[in-house]
């Protein structure tokens, strides 16, 4: 969508939905897989390409954890609160951990204010279940008083820019929170340390699959046309923590072993990223300025 | 009102709690246009207020809500669970509609909304770090967003809020302020019409402490519509001068 020349005379009344109608969808969609034909996409990138990755990193100084991730021009924030309370009845020895994702109305123009859809939801327990399924947390190391009180994490996720793979970015962002959060001084006296630790650490890469093209990272233009999506979590030492399949196109076999080991290299070059950022926001940090 | 001494808000030779004078604003930084998939946006650090504006459209309003002489203004203010010291539930609250309109109320009389028959335009803004002032920086930040996505107006519109502690007048109040203090006087103007667009107050001031509040946030808007205004010429100027009418949604 472009936008126009602000406080220009023009009074262009627009539509909600902006793109990919009729005549010009048919078009893009035969420039996309001519490209794609020669191992190229729009943004001329190839197939297995991340797009530009940024991230900050305490970017929320009251949140006890913070960070904020670009993927090209997808942005998702991430903010983990921690507190205390009690645990679960079946599970009394552990600490609690709650990961929400939220859409910010303005993330994209389709996108309704309200409580969150089946699209936000779906990304939401996804990242969960990377980070539940990986055992990136210890979770029994959460506890202060056996069944009765243990540390309450909250780990709540905002896309503030759609542009494609919002997934991918909010296990980013989510990663980048997790690995600097600082316990308050309740906590920690408690717990006898400062940070939180994390004992794995698990991303996501997602694919777009269109015809019989599997694009990494698919951009928003991609994943209009694709037919069928794959995301992969896996932690470092290169074990799937979780797996989901969205939209209704089939995948084959070979789609899926091919997209494992596609998914195992790039987390890895993901999480050196993810880890570079966090040391050096450890170092620039180090010092307890801790006044939220 | 008041869980900390009035003392320790201001001290006996006019120092706040956060080194400020009493007439000193917060740091005010402006950037426009810092998402790619609203018509307009941006983000507006006041003081450790971090506040994210996006408008979508004017697009064409649904039948039943609209109107054939003139556009629809809809606002949502809302605070992002991570944005506060206790962790806010994400549902909406009472809270939370009020101020969707005070903040609508306040940014209406500048729009002109009579250019825009028929249409509709969202103002969404995500309080990401609340910090004392959201309701005047959400204003702030509204309407260069308004304005980025070039929505016709008659000025931008530009808030601040004046506080008393220790019976003393202070602008731009922080959080601390805003809790400890004995009163909170949000005021919002259109700068150069010098006409006031938002007005609440809670505490108690007397008639003269009323009439100077306004007279010190005219000073305090005054400078915050300066670097409103550098933050717009900063993003389209460069476009301007290269004749370039798409304004660039690949920054």
């Amino acid at each position: 969508m472009r936008r126009l020349l602000p406080l220009a005379i023009e009074r262009v009344v627009r539509m909600r939905k902006p793109s990919f109608q009729g005549a010009l969808r048919q078009d893009f969609l035969e420039v996309m897989l001519s490209k794609l034909e020669s191992g190229q996409r729009m943004d001329g990138r190839n197939l297995e390409a991340y797009r530009e990755l940024k991230v900050e990193l305490g970017v929320v100084p009251k949140a006890e954890g913070s960070a904020e991730v670009w993927l090209g021009q997808t942005n998702v924030m991430a903010g983990v609160k921690v507190g205390t309370g009690t645990p679960f009845p079946d599970t009394p020895d552990e600490g609690v951990l709650t990961v929400s994702l939220d859409l910010a109305p303005f993330a994209h123009p389709d996108y309704q204010p309200g409580p969150p859809d089946e699209k936000a939801i779906g990304w939401g327990r996804v990242v969960d279940r990377g980070i539940r399924e990986g055992k990136a947390l210890d979770l029994s190391s959460l506890v202060i008083e056996p069944g009765k009180k243990v540390v309450t994490l909250w780990l709540d996720l905002t896309l503030l820019n759609q542009d494609g793979n919002a997934q991918d970015a909010a296990a980013l962002a989510a990663l980048g929170a997790l690995l600097t959060t600082r316990f308050p001084d309740e906590v920690s006296t408690v717990l006898g340390k400062s940070w939180l630790e994390l004992s794995h650490y698990p991303l996501s890469v997602t694919l777009a699959k269109l015809n019989d093209y599997l694009m990494v990272d698919p951009t928003l233009d991609e994943e209009e046309f694709a037919q069928t999506e794959l995301t992969i979590s896996a932690i470092e030492d290169g074990r799937i923590s979780s797996m989901q399949k969205v939209l209704s196109g089939p995948l084959t076999q070979e789609d899926v072993v091919r997209a494992v080991s596609i998914a195992r290299h790039k987390t890895e070059e993901l999480r050196n990223l993810i880890f570079e950022a966090v040391k050096r926001h450890k170092s620039r940090d180090s010092e307890p300025l801790g006044q939220a | 009102m008041g869980k900390i001494a009035q003392e320790s808000l201001l001290s006996d030779d006019g120092v706040r709690s956060d080194g400020r004078r009493i007439d000193e604003a917060r740091p005010f930084e402006v950037q426009v246009g810092v998402l790619t998939q609203a018509n307009g946006s941006a983000l507006v650090k006041q003081g450790k207020n971090l506040i994210l504006a996006g408008v979508i459209g004017p697009y064409e309003a649904e039948r039943h809500s609209q109107y054939l002489d003139r556009g629809v203004l809809r606002t949502r203010y809302h605070m992002q669970p991570y944005s506060t010291n206790e962790r806010k539930s994400p549902t909406f609250t009472r809270r939370e509609i009020e101020l969707s309109r005070a903040v609508r109320e306040a940014l209406e009389p500048a729009v002109i909304l009579t250019d825009l028959p028929r249409a509709q335009i969202d103002v969404f803004i995500e309080v990401l770090q609340a910090d004392g002032g959201t309701r005047c920086a959400s204003v702030n930040a509204a309407s260069v967003a308004l304005a980025d996505a070039g929505v016709p107006m008659r000025d931008l519109v530009t808030a601040v809020a004046i506080g008393k502690v220790r019976d003393t007048l202070v602008v731009d109040i922080n959080d601390l302020e805003d809790e400890n203090g004995q009163a909170d006087f949000p005021i919002a103007m259109m700068p150069s019409k010098g006409k006031i667009t938002l007005l609440q107050m809670n505490g108690l001031l007397t008639q003269e402490e009323i009439q100077k509040s306004i007279e010190m946030a005219r000073g305090v808007i005054r400078s915050l519509y300066e670097v409103q205004v550098e933050a717009l010429k900063r993003r389209y100027a460069p476009l301007a001068a290269s004749g370039n009418r798409e304004g660039g949604s690949d920054a």
